[in-house]
């Protein structure tokens, strides 16, 4: 196990000690003893957070436009230089085998990142383009700079002025003197910034938006921070809301693109894609499963809790257990599962992600979730909602 | 999309042709694509240098399914064939030889003369044979995956061999090495390293590599028809039958794409100029490598097809050595193997194994009249030899091939022709050089069409050796093709008829 | 005739499959004797001590497929069954290099990732069909095979249950399936990996204890043993019995016990007594004769029928059958006491690489040369070991700081073309340390005591038939309703009452269990 190029800085302001592993990697989980600090600075000024572990890949040559068309979900051919585009990709049988991010650099060269090493998958289809693929994992530090302050933190540190940059741009930018990727992409829901350092800037980088930072509350922030907020935001986590299909053990493990929420980067009627013919199928037919979110009920909680003569006491950690979701209050009829879920300090909701019956899937459906109260389970009434229970409208904005 | 033709063929080996004249034979307008500067394939015959022709690479190995090619009507064309097994020399390493005849009380006595108890044992030998051939050969000739009402007479054909006991015994041997198989009869070296050739030219090892005993009995059961001319003969009277019943070849054509529409129907073919032919349906009689790797474009195929294409197995270990002689030599006529021993033979495969040329080799020797030639083919050549295959290494393979054969040859070798697995790979298109395409391994015998291993793309069929029924059965992966291009394209027709009632 | 004793079953051989099928028939209320030639318990898996204050698993080594349900139904962990896992399996390479596969998934990736980047991705693939395939395996291995040819309810209903499973697979594992159950372990590796190097230890597990090298075809199925523990949902099943492999066995000789079973020691059977067909009764070396409704043989199937009952009573085409039957040891074992722990010249450190199981096998190649040698009937030069350090983790095996390294070595002929193993033996036990030596620089000069076991040894030490450590080569015609011979695969021998419960039968090999087990319950009548 190895540490992340910040990893020496972590080091200091891992106060809690409490770590992680990700992918290999060492990844603090908290930096402060109370993680919803880290929370509030991501959600009202900014917070750093280290996502190198992330797995980066650069496709370079002639075909490497065609290449990733032939092998996402997404017609990459027609993303545009200094673009990025969210997709998914697939196995013959239509099912995800995992979810990511593609830059396009130039013409010729892309940067495809995602938490799960895919180089091999990549490697698959090399054969009859002229196309490589670079594993730049290990040269690239990656940090997410996210929050409504980010904007203000990045312009300061650069001295560029990035206002005009659009949802889903990306450029290089001078940060103390280094050139760096930055994309407006995140994983927060918010405004905010990924920025892809090579490794031997990594130290000075982080030094100087931690330094610039200082003016806006900015605070390094942990996973259990950013799993809040991407719960509120409605994204799925692999190995949490979907399982790869490449590693899937059993058929049922397996999702479709649809099921898990992303259908809408599925580019169906193009040139052959992976998947294609079993997703084009799966499009004109119901997929079975749907992701949504619930919003738990407050005040049967509290009523379940006042039972036992008990305040509320909901953890404000955010967990990753499969809860099952009932139609019924007996909890006989399953209809699905939730998958992550999280206290909401800023909408003061409890909710969840969780991957219902299609035809349960319907916003403002009541559902039935299991809840252990003082060692009892009982079932508490979840109100379908859309996943996106957080999406300001500055997460896409322009500041002119 | 209207075209001239409705089917083609890629490759004019002897799947090919007879691909071709079933589909002729129907009045499917017919084209036939051939890389090589005449059809044949395997089984064309070559030139020596001195230009007297040459025996082809293919030998007759008795297993020409002539029951199946009787309705192509080839005596027409000038094919004859024999019922009998011809005589088979084996010669001794001890020096001597046995001849083994269809006649086994013959045989026996030939091997009498340097063993009592092997003789003894070859009629047992001989009787298991026949024993199991019938179930090897319905497992082997059978037309064709079945589905659905078609394949209830296979479950009730499945019922019959599980009460075979001669379908438990295969299921016992088949596993076995040529060595430990053989051991159970024979003491005589050389004759055991004799009868074992089959294993080798079918799949890659030695003679303790297990399954070695299954070939050695496919061979031994399957045996029984040869033909006069050898299999030139079968490749001359296979193209006139073409010619006759309209087939257009095209030879010095070679094919580099078979183009696909969006929806993984068939297009047509893209010639090597970058020409194009539309076609609904096509024939791709060449190795599966190449249909897999090269043909086809990868975006259409799924990826799990791919893994399984990507990793196609064809080590070809089998050189073939042509001599032009004064006259024929009758103590080889009309054919003989040689080995020198088991254990001397798994040593040759040892050095093969490292890219070395081995001292002796496992040859099998076809006589031809006219002009007086040989066939050799000899076993555990390596395919790319260190240090390539130099005009020195080529000289050392020859004269360790024609080594053993000398003091049997009627006078001087006037010319020879020598093929390395890597020239046959070049000449051939045979990734890897391999005579049947792919290894007759049990997995890659197992993994054809049965289970979905056709190709993924629709009025595509795969007919060469490489299948299923190819191997050393010849010409039946082409009828087999072929008969099932022509059931989906009346299939098609009904279909369309009934949508046009209704 | 009168007999001295009378028992309901007499079990030949306190091997461990003996001893659990004791066990087992004892439990269901019979009176159980078992007869043990050797002063010790455990067969081949047996712990001795062969130098002061050092305790040696003298012939098998780890504990690995110990069937789960055998341990719940005979609650052996309450009569001392207690096995520490394996973390690692390290690969010390030359030039300084080395390869260790770890349990964390992560770890292994970036290990392997050295070598290869894509076999470092594919590997957690590989383990997943290979898991998928164990599913399929373990309906073969836990229960008794069906035959062919018979039309009987319960036997096509066991081949429905196969066939099943089989289509359970999917189209594309069950090409993998057809691929594992014919290929050789070298191709059925290159359908996913490209390093050799990876290769090597993978390919080494498929090669164990049989005559056959890396690209032999039928030794990929054997690749399936590294997986089988994780579905049976005892996780790491991998590890060190505590106090050595006996350990297992005296924890199945205490449960037979506490079930009531009667073991003796030092009672050589010399004869099967037998009767118009029937197995009556055993007599003893020493004239002993105990007379038994059923006598079990722990003993391979050659030396129960051809040593114990003798050819009169058999079929002749048995006597044939058992002629052909395979036999072929192909490996030695060398044990070794040291002062010390020795360290490897590619990683010095003594770290947590050194607890797990460490395997001598560069490459694929290096494997099949040392078969290449083997199998004119020479013992390799450069052989494949696997070796473990047990100490490191049990000290209850070696006096403190004191260490045992246990070595599997691969191959050694028992038929040599030259000599005899009694001649070659030390030069043998030369080569192995030799060849351990250029990865442990140190390792000489550590050495207290030293223990070579040939085939040949093997064979007057355990009773095993050529040396073969499975009581015959696990090839695809010994095997399932093959094994030991057509027709004799339930356990059962044309002697009516006389039974067999060793590693020669169905499914056979490594401490399993399963033999013992499936012979007990055949006996009892119990479906299977």
């Amino acid at each position: 196990m190895v540490g992340t190029p910040f990893y020496s800085r972590q080091l200091r302001l891992c106060q809690s000690m409490r770590w992680k592993l990700w992918s290999g990697f060492y990844a603090v989980d908290s930096y402060l003893l109370e993680h919803d600090l880290e929370y509030f600075a991501l959600r009202s000024a900014a917070g750093l957070i280290d996502v190198s572990p992330l797995c980066k890949y650069l496709v370079r040559g002639h075909d490497s436009a065609a290449l990733l068309s032939h092998i996402m979900v997404r017609n990459i051919a027609k993303l545009g230089v200094g673009r990025v585009a969210y997709t998914c990709w697939c196995d013959d049988a239509g099912k995800v085998i995992g979810d990511g991010t593609v830059m396009r650099r130039d013409e010729h060269e892309f940067l495809v990142t995602t938490t799960d090493p895919c180089f091999s998958w990549l490697c698959r289809f090399l054969y009859g383009y002229s196309a490589r693929v670079h594993d730049v994992t290990d040269d690239l530090a990656a940090l997410a700079l996210q929050g409504p302050y980010a904007r203000d933190i990045l312009v300061s540190v650069s001295g560029t002025a990035i206002g005009d940059m659009r949802y889903f741009a990306a450029r290089d930018v001078l940060v103390a003197g280094r050139p760096i990727w930055v994309s407006r992409t995140g994983y927060t829901g918010d405004l905010g910034y990924e920025l892809w350092i090579p490794r031997a800037d990594a130290l000075d980088v982080w030094d100087a938006l931690l330094t610039a930072g200082q003016s806006y509350a900015l605070r390094p922030a942990g996973l259990m921070a950013l799993d809040m907020c991407r719960i509120e935001a409605g994204y799925i986590l692999k190995h949490v809301e979907y399982h790869s299909a490449l590693h899937a053990l059993i058929e049922a493990r397996k999702s479709s693109p649809y099921e898990i929420g992303l259908g809408w980067t599925v580019q169906l009627d193009r040139s052959p894609f992976v998947g294609q013919r079993a997703l084009q199928l799966e499009a004109r037919t119901r997929s079975p499963w749907r992701l949504a979110g619930l919003d738990i009920d407050w005040s049967e909680t509290e009523a379940l809790y006042r039972r036992h003569g008990l305040p509320p006491a909901l953890s404000t950690e955010p967990w990753r257990t499969s809860i099952p979701v009932y139609r019924d209050r007996a909890r006989q009829h399953q209809v699905g599962y939730a998958t992550s879920g999280t206290w909401s300090p800023l909408l003061k909701k409890n909710i969840a992600l969780a991957t219902l019956r299609t035809n349960c899937a319907v916003p403002g459906t009541r559902l039935q979730i299991a809840m252990q109260v003082e060692h009892e389970r009982h079932a508490v009434t979840a109100t379908v909602h859309s996943p996106r229970f957080f999406d300001p409208a500055r997460k896409t904005s322009v500041a002119i | 999309m209207s075209s001239p033709w409705d089917t083609i063929v890629i490759g004019g080996g002897l799947s090919g042709l007879s691909a071709a004249v079933t589909l002729a034979r129907a009045d499917q307008r017919t084209l036939l694509l051939e890389q090589r500067a005449a059809t044949g394939g395997l089984a064309a015959p070559g030139r020596f240098d001195t230009g007297a022709v040459a025996p082809p690479v293919r030998q007759d190995n008795g297993m020409l399914p002539l029951g199946l090619l009787r309705h192509l009507r080839l005596a027409k064309h000038g094919l004859t064939a024999k019922h009998a097994v011809p005589a088979l020399h084996v010669l001794l390493q001890e020096g001597g030889c046995i001849t083994v005849r269809s006649n086994a009380s013959q045989t026996e006595a030939s091997i009498a003369r340097h063993h009592a108890a092997d003789a003894k044992n070859y009629r047992r030998y001989a009787g298991l044979a026949q024993k199991v051939a019938p179930a090897l050969a319905r497992l082997l000739q059978h037309p064709g995956p079945a589905n659905g009402i078609r394949a209830l007479p296979l479950i009730l054909k499945g019922l019959r061999w599980w009460k075979m006991p001669a379908m438990h015994e295969l299921l016992r041997l088949a596993p076995m090495s040529a060595q430990d198989f053989l051991d159970q009869w024979f003491v005589t070296d050389s004759l055991k390293a004799a009868l074992a050739i089959p294993a080798f030219q079918a799949a890659w090892g030695g003679p303790f590599y297990p399954f070695g005993a299954l070939h050695i009995l496919i061979q031994e059961a399957l045996s029984s028809h040869f033909v006069t001319g050898g299999m030139a003969a079968v490749a001359t009277s296979l193209e006139r039958a073409a010619v006759h019943h309209g087939v257009t070849i095209q030879t010095g054509n070679r094919a580099e794409r078979i183009l696909l529409a969006s929806d993984g129907t068939v297009r047509g073919v893209q010639l090597a100029d970058g020409a194009t032919i539309a076609a609904p349906s096509v024939i791709a009689a060449c190795s599966p490598r190449v249909v897999y790797q090269q043909l086809i474009e990868h975006r259409h195929l799924d990826q799990g097809f791919l893994w399984q294409a990507r990793h196609l197995k064809s080590r070809g270990t089998t050189a073939h050595l042509a001599l032009l002689l004064n006259s024929v030599p009758e103590a080889l006529a009309p054919r003989a193997r040689c080995a020198p021993g088991i254990e001397a033979l798994e040593q040759s495969f040892d050095k093969m194994k490292q890219g070395e040329i081995p001292e002796a080799f496992a040859l099998e020797i076809e006589v031809h009249a006219d002009p007086p030639a040989l066939s050799v083919l000899a076993h555990f050549v390596p395919h790319t030899v260190q240090g390539g295959w130099t005009s020195e290494a080529r000289r050392e393979l020859a004269h360790r091939i024609l080594a053993p054969l000398k003091p049997h040859l009627p006078g001087p070798v006037l010319s020879s022709r020598l093929l390395t697995p890597e020239d046959l790979e070049l000449d051939y298109q045979l990734p890897g050089g391999h005579l049947y395409h792919v290894e007759r391994s049990p997995d890659q015998m197992l993994a054809q069409p049965l289970h979905g291993w056709k190709p993924p793309a629709k009025g595509l069929y795969l007919a060469s050796s490489g299948t299923t029924h190819g191997g050393g059965s010849v010409c039946t992966s082409g009828l087999v093709a072929a008969r099932a291009l022509l059931r989906a394209k009346k299939q098609s027709r009904l279909e369309m008829r009934r949508t046009r009632r209704f | 005739m009168s007999f001295g004793h009378r028992y309901d079953v007499i079990v030949i051989g306190a091997g461990h499959n003996g001893l659990i099928c004791a066990a087992y028939l004892a439990k269901a209320g019979r009176r159980v004797l078992v007869l043990e030639r050797r002063h010790v318990l455990g067969g081949a898996a047996v712990s001795e001590e062969l130098y002061p204050g050092f305790t040696f698993s003298v012939a098998s080594y780890v504990v690995s497929l110990f069937r789960p349900h055998i341990i719940r139904d005979l609650d052996l962990a309450r009569h001392g069954y207690h096995v520490i896992p394996m973390d690692c399996a390290f690969q010390p390479l030359p030039q300084g290099r080395g390869l260790a596969r770890w349990s964390d998934p992560d770890r292994t990736r970036r290990e392997v990732a050295h070598f290869s980047r894509h076999d470092a991705e594919v590997y957690p693939e590989f383990s997943l069909a290979m898991t998928r395939m164990g599913l399929l395996a373990k309906a073969v291995i836990d229960r008794a095979p069906p035959v062919l040819g018979s039309l009987r309810p319960s036997n096509v209903r066991a081949w429905a249950r196969l066939g099943r499973a089989y289509r359970h697979l999917g189209p594309h594992l069950q090409h993998v399936a057809q691929k594992l159950f014919t290929m050789s372990a070298a191709d059925f590796l290159d359908l996913w990996f490209e390093s050799p190097i990876l290769k090597g230890p993978l390919a080494a597990s498929g090669i164990i204890g049989t005559f056959k090298g890396v690209r032999t075809p039928g030794t990929a199925y054997v690749l399936l043993h590294h997986y089988m523990g994780e579905i049976d949902g005892a996780f790491r099943s991998w590890g060190f019995s505590r106090g050595g492999t006996g350990g297992v066995s005296m924890a199945c000789a205490r449960a037979a016990c506490a079930y009531g079973a009667e073991i003796r020691t030092e009672a050589s059977v010399s004869k099967v007594l037998v009767q118009g067909g029937r197995a009556r009764g055993v007599v003893l070396d020493n004239g002993d004769d105990f007379e038994a409704e059923v006598i079990v043989s722990n003993l391979d199937p050659r030396r129960t029928l051809e040593g114990l009952v003798g050819a009169p009573h058999l079929p002749s085409r048995l006597t044939e059958q058992l002629r052909r039957y395979k036999y072929d040891g192909s490996s030695g074992k060398v044990n070794l006491a040291l002062d010390g722990v020795p360290t490897f010249a590619c990683r010095p450190s003594v770290g947590d690489h050194m607890r797990g199981d460490i395997v001598i096998a560069p490459d694929v190649d290096y494997l099949e040369r040392a078969y290449d040698e083997a199998k004119y009937g020479t013992w390799s030069s450069r052989p494949f070991i696997n070796a473990v350090i047990p100490s490191l983790t049990d000290p209850s095996v070696a006096p403190p700081g004191k260490h045992i390294l246990s070595c599997f070595v691969q191959y050694a002929p028992y038929h040599l073309n030259q000599g005899t193993w009694q001649e070659e033996r030390d030069r043998f036990g030369d080569a192995v340390v030799d060849t351990l030596a250029s990865y442990m620089p140190d390792l000489k000069d550590r050495i207290l005591f030293r223990q070579v076991l040939t085939p040949w040894d093997m064979e007057q030490q355990f009773g095993l038939t050529e040396g073969n450590i499975f009581h015959g080569e696990l090839s695809l015609e010994q095997l399932f309703f093959q094994r030991p011979v057509p027709g004799m695969a339930h356990y059962r021998t044309p002697i009516a009452s006389l039974f067999l419960c060793g590693s020669g039968t169905h499914p056979g090999g490594g401490i399993m269990g399963a033999s013992g087990e499936l012979a007990a319950k055949t006996i009892l009548g119990h479906p299977t």
